[in-house]
């Protein structure tokens, strides 16, 4: 059944089901399951997103009230972004506060436990509750009627009929993100490697911090938590540069992100409508949408709490000008990947024990990683296939080697970088497209497409011309990250200037603008939120 | 901290006297593709000829006829037929035009146009619409003024505030080009009185439409009732006219009968086409939607004869 008329029929029995109506189908999230799509609402209109009027009047209240009403006591500052971020969250849907609060205590409680308790025993079975409560929740609303299904098929594999009664489960927004949070804290308290927190309030205001609460930056205890135990004070160029890269995670997302999504989701959509080369382009788009959606909204929230006096961790480094994918995958989504080595590959053994080992420990934490990203085996494929493309560099020792900043003093690549750089995202391409398939079966169908002889067709979908815009649009947008790289986002030490006067501002009011008349009609959802 | 409230302050005044200039330039200066990929809108040369409509029902008055609608009415009215019955009749009808818009042409024009009968063409998409398509030509084609304030507020979208800010603009700089002389393009001749001819002699090739429901949206019912007390207050007959499109088209809307009830409860003399005409879809039509020329003839002389004029 084509995606279109499947979202109309969802969407209609979802208003007939709970009276609520869905506007946009990027507003559903779906799994293929044995009988067609299961659905899972993810959330509706109204919902306070960073590129939304309600967060635009919401940030300068908070940012108002945090440094001149609460100013005075750390204490109150800490509960105000409590009270702010409990606010955003529940914008969404209240009743998940309840599950956010419950994760929270509980692992503040466990870690105060931890501390306390010296018996190994004890300790690694205080642990142990901590993540079956943690993981426990994750997986019951992110994972039960995949397993469910996939347990069904595989009795039926065996010729044995069994029922199961799909429940109709809505994922809370960020839990991966939060949980996974949390988790470390815990983890990093049974490694002595952190203190437990003495308040639950600065707890929460670390768990809960609402710039990175639903889609990251995932940060780790050792980092964030003590920033809330010192006194913030406003500085000027860190407030300055917050601004700046909340303007720059911005344009990514509406200009770049939402643009390419349009092409994206009409080619991804109605795939077997097109030829090879139409789809090698709706893959194109989908690459860009990503990387300007995810990279986007991590620069906002990173931005967002430099407002608050508050440094984040970094999240992207220009993952597409990655000479390996061993690069690519130090510059892609950080904060995930360095928590997945930090807190599974190492404990696995890592790198010691031998090669063998060594290729066991990287497959499971790609595969993991595809896993988290959602319950649908073509992130299980991505993952895989990411994992297979590491293995050369990790036989040949060579997963470490490109470490420095691409063409580090020079304006261009040499030929060999270049050509890195064109392998490394041409593989990464080929892996999105499991990403953003419905099933596998889709996701082949659209391979052989592009692997026809119709890859060599000038690509025909709607609105081509509008499409030429927006790609140039994104090669613009190339442009401005190379000249960038070296920063930590690309607007950072960028300079307008005209006959040595410098027109900063002027720049910036371009940016607005072009955000401005590039944007959607309607404030579009963020992909990493469904995770 | 003082200081960083003070530049913002500032930023954001320079931004607000940056930011007409920046939209003037783009609406003006830019290349059609750069503006058509943005949210920014200005039609100078519409495929309804809305602008010469406007200009032609700036020159007449007390006319017989008034039709207004969408795109059914001013492809579907030929003031040619109406004119072999000695009927005058003028077609204010336009691409995708909603109640919402409707309404601003029966407050700037209707009084000078002081029709007798008014057919209200009431194709039943016309109450599902947003309003956005049918404002950016309306913004486009004419004067700008409280009415079309409201009107776009009303619809609040991206796309209509930027062609009322892009229209002011050119307004007051005079660079708004009210007046054309285009009656032509490559398939659509403009005929006076409205009415718009499709050149083209192709027919419509019935396809698969899948069964679906209109979903009103109530700002259009109630726009709807406004034009309704505006054209009672001259006293003008009221026919609703429900305009044949083909029966491919017709039958996969399911709840028909309910929009037509619902039309009914305003007590005024109402037609559906589609029930009555014998039009063939392949050969009267040339899309789904629209007549072709000689369904045109056919329905028009049995819509004068079924409502006696």
């Amino acid at each position: 059944m084509p995606w279109h008329y499947l979202t109309e029929k969802l969407m209609a029995d979802w208003k007939q089901s709970s009276g609520e109506t869905i506007l946009h189908s990027h507003h559903l999230m779906f799994h293929l399951g044995r009988d067609g799509v299961k659905l899972t609402i993810v959330y509706i209109e109204g919902d306070m997103l960073f590129n939304s009027i309600d967060f635009a009047i919401f940030l300068p209240i908070v940012f108002v009230l945090y440094w001149f009403v609460a100013n005075k006591h750390l204490k109150v500052q800490n509960l105000l972004l409590v009270i702010a971020s409990l606010i955003f969250y529940g914008w969404w849907d209240w009743r998940f506060l309840f599950l956010l609060l419950f994760t929270c205590t509980s692992d503040f409680y466990i870690s105060k436990f931890l501390k306390r308790t010296h018996d190994q025993k004890r300790r690694k079975l205080l642990l142990t509750i901590s993540i079956i409560v943690d993981l426990g929740i994750l997986g019951f609303f992110k994972y039960f009627n995949f397993f469910q299904e996939n347990f069904i098929a595989m009795f039926r594999l065996f010729g044995q009929e069994i029922q199961g009664n799909s429940l109709n489960i809505i994922l809370p927004v960020g839990i991966s993100f939060y949980t996974f949070q949390s988790l470390s804290y815990t983890m990093d308290v049974y490694r002595r490697q952190l203190e437990p927190a003495e308040c639950l309030m600065d707890y929460l205001a670390f768990v809960s911090f609402f710039p990175q609460l639903v889609a990251g930056p995932i940060e780790r205890a050792t980092n964030l938590l003590p920033q809330f135990y010192v006194e913030r004070t406003f500085e000027y160029d860190k407030a300055v540069d917050g601004m700046r890269q909340i303007l720059w995670g911005l344009f990514k997302k509406i200009v770049i992100a939402d643009n390419c999504a349009i092409y994206a989701n009409l080619i991804f959509n109605n795939s077997s409508d097109y030829s090879g080369s139409t789809l090698l382009l709706g893959a194109l788009f989908f690459t860009f949408q990503i990387y300007g959606d995810f990279s986007g909204y991590s620069d906002i929230a990173i931005g967002t709490a430099r407002l608050f006096g508050f440094n984040l961790m970094r999240n992207f480094a220009y993952p597409y000008f990655s000479r390996d994918i061993a690069e690519f995958w130090r510059r892609w989504h950080i904060s995930l990947s360095t928590w997945f080595r930090d807190y599974l590959y190492i404990p696995l053994g890592g790198s010691r024990g031998g090669k063998l080992k060594s290729i066991r420990n990287t497959f499971i934490i790609f595969i993991v990683s595809g896993f988290w990203h959602g319950a649908n085996w073509t992130f299980v494929v991505w993952g895989t296939l990411n994992a297979i493309y590491f293995l050369p560099l990790l036989l040949t020792n060579r997963n470490r080697k490109n470490l420095d900043i691409v063409a580090q003093d020079r304006k261009l690549p040499s030929l060999r970088e270049f050509g890195g750089i064109v392998i490394t995202f041409s593989l990464t391409i080929f892996a999105w497209i499991f990403f953003r398939a419905e099933s596998i079966v889709h996701a082949s169908q659209i391979i052989s497409s592009i692997f026809s002889a119709s890859l060599f067709s000038i690509p025909y979908f709607i609105g081509r011309s509008k499409a030429l815009v927006v790609i140039l649009l994104v090669f613009t947008f190339i442009l401005f990250e190379w000249n960038g790289r070296k920063d930590e986002y690309a607007l950072q030490k960028m300079r307008l200037q005209i006959f040595r006067i410098d027109l900063q501002w002027l720049l910036y009011i371009l940016l607005i603008f072009m955000i401005y008349i590039f944007m959607p009609v309607s404030a579009t959802s963020f992909i990493y939120f469904q995770f | 901290m003082r200081l960083f409230i003070k530049k913002c302050l500032l930023f954001i005044l320079v931004l607000l006297l940056l930011f007409p200039v920046c939209f003037y330039i783009w609406g003006e200066f830019i290349p059609q593709i750069f503006r058509n990929a943005s949210n920014v809108r200005y039609i100078d040369e519409s495929n309804d000829f809305m602008r010469l409509r406007i200009q032609e029902a700036k020159t007449i008055s007390d006319i017989d006829i008034l039709v207004l609608g969408s795109s059914h009415a001013y492809r579907g009215f030929d003031p040619r037929i109406f004119s072999s019955h000695g009927l005058e009749m003028f077609n204010f009808g336009s691409s995708a035009q909603s109640p919402l818009q409707t309404e601003v042409l029966l407050k700037r024009y209707y009084h000078s146009l002081n029709p007798k009968i008014v057919i209200f063409e009431v194709y039943p998409s016309m109450f599902t619409w947003d309003g956005v398509e049918s404002s950016i030509s309306l913004l486009s084609s004419d004067i700008i003024d409280w009415h079309v304030v409201k009107m776009t507020l009303e619809i609040n979208n991206v796309m209509t505030y930027n062609s009322l800010l892009l229209s002011f603009l050119k307004n007051m700089l005079n660079k708004s080009s009210s007046s054309t002389n285009v009656t032509k393009n490559e398939i659509d001749t403009y005929i006076e009185g409205g009415y718009v001819e499709r050149n083209q002699q192709y027919y419509y090739e019935p396809e698969f439409i899948r069964s679906s429901q209109w979903e009103f949206n109530e700002s259009q019912w109630q726009a709807f009732e406004r034009c309704l007390k505006i054209i009672e207050s001259n006293g003008a007959q009221v026919f609703l006219v429900y305009a044949p499109v083909t029966k491919n088209l017709y039958t996969s809307k399911l709840n028909n009968d309910e929009f037509l009830k619902r039309l009914a409860q305003y007590g005024y003399l109402l037609h559906d086409f589609n029930a009555i005409s014998n039009l063939d879809d392949s050969l009267h039509f040339y899309d789904s939607d629209h007549m072709n020329q000689k369904g045109v003839e056919i329905f028009n002389h049995s819509l004068i004869s079924e409502l006696n004029f």
